[in-house]
């Protein structure tokens, strides 16, 4: 078995190794699958697969343009010519739009607790239904109720700032997504294709906006391969 | 330029925080045959509990809109409460106890 890490646009022979796998290529025409041996514990979604396999990627994306392919993916040796055969052009097209890209990383921490009580504060979320006695499926609605109310309050909330934080940063970007509330102590994450180049631009672009919004905590990943942009339909 | 930049202050709630989430968001059937039942099990019970959560999201709706009578409410949250129960029991069952159902649907993100 192969594990596959990503798809580059060369045809030439690459070998390194990192932490112990030996990486290499599988040609077709002129773009290549990265691989290693592979077996079912590297698909084991631990601390030190993850890294590994994000330091493969990072060992190979200054270099070439790549498509990372998705954690624990495994595949037959046949199959990883087969997969590059079928999907050449899909694959080509993708790597000329990702060439000399990066991805950056935000995120944005706040007050979940003091969000929340914000939240309860300004709204009543109380229903009367709630204090019959005896109707234990009602007042198990009323508290779902109660959580969504609090729910959709907290991701209201969370839109303000994330809507004005994306806006400043996606400004450097070809392409950018926003996430609102992906946890209750995350309000925002935002992942920004940019041109490799610029990186140390969109930095100073973040320490401008850290400055800026001193309420929330700040971190800023990156330059990553484009985990987040890169979407395949494979045959 | 670095990798990382933040706050030296904001590293350990960073580091909290995003430990804290189920780097398992990528869902595998695992090959080797002592994990094959568990993995199946995570996948059922997954959408199990997407149409639990939709049923309840449905009823909450129709509470807003005043839809349903308060014996329907009651009867209708006797059934949730009990199918919530159950979830949890065969969570446990599968030794799946505090682990979050879901699945990676890739660019359409997680399906709960």
């Amino acid at each position: 078995m192969l594990y596959l890490y990503g798809i580059i646009d060369s045809p030439e022979p690459i070998y390194y190794t990192c932490s112990g796998r030996n990486i290499y290529t599988l040609a077709y025409n002129d773009i290549s699958a990265l691989v290693s041996r592979g077996d079912g514990p590297m698909t084991r979604v631990t601390g030190e697969n993850v890294i590994i396999h994000g330091e493969v990627l990072n060992g190979i994306v200054e270099k070439q343009a790549l498509l990372p392919v998705r954690f624990g993916t495994l595949l037959g040796g046949g199959d990883v010519e087969g997969l590059l055969s079928r999907n050449y052009h899909q694959f080509l097209a993708s790597l000329n739009e990702v060439r000399g890209m990066v991805e950056m990383s935000v995120r944005a921490l706040w007050n979940a607790a003091e969000e929340e009580e914000k939240c309860r504060q300004g709204n009543d979320f109380s229903d009367p239904r709630e204090d019959l006695p005896g109707n234990p499926g009602t007042l198990f609605l009323m508290q779902k109720r109660r959580q969504l109310l609090l729910e959709r309050c907290l991701k209201s909330a969370a839109g303000i700032p994330a809507d004005e934080i994306h806006g400043w940063l996606s400004r450097a970007a070809v392409k950018h997504i926003k996430r609102v509330l992906p946890s209750p102590a995350m309000f925002f994450h935002g992942s920004y294709m940019i041109n490799r180049e610029r990186a140390g631009d969109f930095a100073a672009e973040f320490s401008s906006l850290r400055d800026k919004f001193t309420r929330y905590k700040f971190l800023l990943s990156g330059p990553w391969p484009l985990y987040s942009f890169v979407s395949l339909n494979c045959r | 330029m670095d990798s990382i930049m933040c706050r030296e202050c904001d590293v350990d709630d960073f580091e909290k925080e995003l430990s804290g989430k189920d780097s398992g968001d990528v869902q595998r059937v695992h090959a080797d045959p002592e994990r094959v039942e568990q993995g199946l099990a995570k996948l059922v019970l997954t959408l199990i509990e997407l149409l639990r959560r939709l049923m309840e999201k449905q009823a909450l709706r129709r509470i807003e809109r005043g839809s349903l009578t308060e014996e329907e409410i009651e009867r209708v949250g006797l059934t949730l409460m009990k199918l919530e129960e159950k979830m949890e029991e065969l969570k446990r069952a599968f030794g799946l106890e505090g682990e979050e159902l879901n699945l990676n649907l890739g660019p359409l993100g997680d399906l709960l």
